[in-house]
């Protein structure tokens, strides 16, 4: 129980980071930092934490947002569960650059989700997506990927999750 | 049943019941969804408050120079009105003699902007008024440069404001100098499109676009944005353009919200 909190915590905390930071940053700098959580606690805590992470992230992500309620939480569950199968062929043991490779793919999985589940309620404009939200969200996600990572893991040790 | 399937099974489950939810749309939700609001509204304020200050300081020259403008404008607009006044007067008596309907009065409510929603899919900000200022859905929102977006969602204190560069959002408009009639869409650009004008149309590069008295919610003559570019429609045999929003959606920090 004191895993779960601790990561709900740190998942809002997280989460306040993401929505400052889509304020301040200009255009493209727009890393998915939830994500990432997600991907972390799957990386170091197995698919349980990970799943009861990206439900916290998705339903913080859909209170905010004006698409269909569920929408963010059924994505980050699939990538929660596209990581455990992603990292069985590329997580090597003290590797980040194998991490940074996970996160890259799933953030690749976590667009295509958004986008094919967008694309059940609305019309969406693939080449508009794809130029200016799918690539810049993946690109950035990857690039911040290792400073979060080090992060986290700080946080982890701290708070003896 | 082995243990593993069971597990699959489980695990396959925590999928699909969000998954159904998406499609059943329940508004049970809603409520929910707004606390959440409420609650990461004031640390997030409290965390930009440094940033938009600094803002505000490195924008400083630009901010007195638009100061020095409005307040010529404004002495132009105060004379024309007082010049106008007497023609205002008459129209109402006109309008009296005729019985006409007298027109739409708005008021309209400030509210402050708390952040825009952190996903690159929308164009969202949430603001600090909510149902209990009287705001309502599909409301308009403008600032003093043109229209800014509609209320998508209410809350009891706060709302969310679907911003005109949104792919959902769409006005009724048309070209000012040429009072051809179109629609105004969002696009994931961060621009908007004017789109179904005549392939015949006189529009050019420059061109004002304001809202159209078709509209059903949005005030007659609102300024929207500027066209930038024109492009034929690859659907229908008409003319498109960008449309370059007239308001710095970046950049907002308080907004009207207009209430009929």
């Amino acid at each position: 129980m004191y895993r779960l909190t601790a990561i709900a915590i740190l998942t809002v905390v997280f989460f306040i980071v993401e929505f400052v930071l889509f304020n301040i940053l200009p255009g493209w700098l727009k890393p998915d930092i939830l994500l990432i959580i997600v991907v972390f606690f799957n990386l170091y805590l197995g698919i349980r934490y990970s799943l009861a992470t990206a439900f916290w992230a998705g339903l913080l992500k859909d209170s905010l947002s004006l698409q269909v309620f569920g929408l963010n939480i059924v994505a980050f569950l699939f990538c929660a569960y596209m990581t455990t199968f992603v990292k069985r062929y590329l997580n090597y043991i003290g590797s980040p650059s194998s991490r940074i490779l996970i996160i890259f793919l799933v953030s690749v999985i976590n667009v295509v989700a958004h986008y094919l589940l967008i694309s059940i309620f609305s019309n969406v404009n693939f080449y508009q997506a794809a130029i200016h939200v799918m690539l810049p969200e993946i690109v950035m996600t990857t690039l911040a990927a290792g400073y979060v990572f080090q992060i986290l893991r700080k946080c982890v040790r701290y708070f003896h999750i | 049943m082995s243990k593993n399937h069971k597990k699959f099974l489980a695990y396959l489950i925590v999928l699909i019941i969000p998954f159904i939810f998406l499609f059943l749309r329940p508004k049970i939700f809603t409520p929910l969804k707004f606390q959440i609001v409420q609650g990461t509204s004031l640390p997030v304020r409290i965390l930009l408050f440094p940033f938009r200050e600094i803002r505000k300081m490195l924008t400083y020259h630009r901010t007195y120079e638009d100061y020095r403008r409005l307040k010529q404008e404004v002495a132009i607009l105060t004379n024309r009105i007082t010049g106008q006044e007497e023609l205002l007067r008459e129209n109402e008596r006109l309008r009296d003699i005729l019985d006409l309907k007298k027109g739409v009065v708005f008021s309209s409510v400030t509210a402050n902007v708390i952040g825009r929603d952190p996903s690159n899919w929308n164009a969202v900000i949430i603001v600090d008024k909510g149902e209990a200022d009287g705001i309502s859905t599909d409301m308009p929102v403008v600032n003093t440069y043109g229209v800014v977006g509609k209320v998508a969602e209410a809350g009891p204190k706060t709302s969310k404001i679907l911003l005109l560069s949104d792919p959902g959002f769409s006005v009724a408009a048309l070209n000012q100098r040429t009072r051809e009639g179109g629609v105004v869409t969002g696009t994931l650009q961060g621009v908007c499109r004017l789109r179904y004008l005549p392939p015949d149309s006189k529009v050019e590069v420059g061109d004002l676009v304001v809202t159209s008295k078709l509209s059903s919610s949005f005030p007659e003559g609102l300024l929207l944005g500027r066209v930038i570019k024109l492009e034929a429609s690859q659907s229908s045999p008409t003319i498109e353009c960008l449309v370059q929003p007239a308001v710095a959606l970046s950049q907002l920090e308080e907004v009207l919200i207009i209430q009929k």
